[in-house]
């Protein structure tokens, strides 16, 4: 809970591009974490235990490394279910974010059975 | 209940920036791919420190209106708005928060959002606006 709960805060202001000068747009740190956790819960078969934004998110086009840890339902491919949480992490930030993303890491922290979590 | 509230009003200025404030409110949750508005955790102090600085303090406004603004749900049961509107004589400046829509892009929408309410200020002849949008949500 304490992950879930660091995650869900606001966290550092992460810049977006504004074509007029007069405009400042951000999306905030704990934005992007909800959006990584929901883009990897959306995979069969997995859920993130946690989520990570490793860089200096506050300058725009800054390098960032994107740490998920997930859990994988038994029996499932793990590693087909890990390239589909990325692909589906990828997928979110590419198109929520403005982040140069310089590494998606996807590590299977856990694996457990499919009743746990209704039998996905 | 009133909804709107405002505080530090030197008088008649009130009313008329409360109006500019619910407008401003709607025209963002009005914007396509945003979910919600809503008012940002101190954001009359933030747009008070843009504005003045420290060392200007009150000495180069003459006059300041500030308004925290909550538009009512409308018919479709959308959630309230909110912005927070601070005009000095030397600009105008509004702050806000969004959620917006998974299936919309959160940098456009933020980029609409901000475009929409600065075409907006300039039709009201208003000081130099200056606009900070921050997306705090995506949702479904």
């Amino acid at each position: 809970m304490d992950r879930v709960r660091r995650e869900s805060r606001t966290g550092r202001d992460i810049p977006l591009a504004s074509p007029d000068a007069r405009s400042t747009l951000h999306i905030t740190e704990g934005a992007v974490r909800s959006l990584v956790r929901e883009a990897g819960d959306a995979v069969p078969g997995a859920v993130v235990v946690s989520c990570g934004l490793a860089g200096d998110v506050g300058v725009a086009d800054a390098p960032v490394r994107v740490d998920v840890a997930v859990s994988v339902v038994y029996g499932a491919d793990v590693r087909q279910v890990a390239y589909r949480v990325r692909a589906a992490v990828a997928a979110a930030l590419n198109r929520q974010t403005e982040l140069v993303v310089e590494a998606l890491d996807v590590t299977v922290r856990d694996v457990h059975l499919g009743a746990r979590d209704g039998g996905r | 209940m009133d909804p709107s509230t405002t505080d530090g009003l030197p008088g008649d200025a009130a009313p008329e920036t409360d109006v500019l404030a619910h407008e401003l409110g709607a025209l963002a949750a009005g914007t396509d791919g945003v979910t919600r508005v809503q008012a940002r955790p101190g954001a009359v102090e933030i747009a008070r420190q843009a504005i003045d600085g420290i060392a200007s303090a009150v000495a180069t406004v003459t006059g300041r209106w500030e308004a925290a603004v909550a538009v009512p749900a409308g018919p479709d049961g959308r959630p309230q708005p909110l912005v927070t509107l601070v005009v000095t004589d030397d600009e105008t400046r509004v702050v806000l928060d969004l959620a917006v829509d998974e299936t919309a892009s959160a940098p456009a929408v933020a980029r609409a959002v901000s475009a929409r309410l600065l075409d907006h200020l300039a039709a009201r002849g208003l000081p130099e606006p200056t606009i900070d949008v921050r997306v705090v949500g995506v949702s479904s």
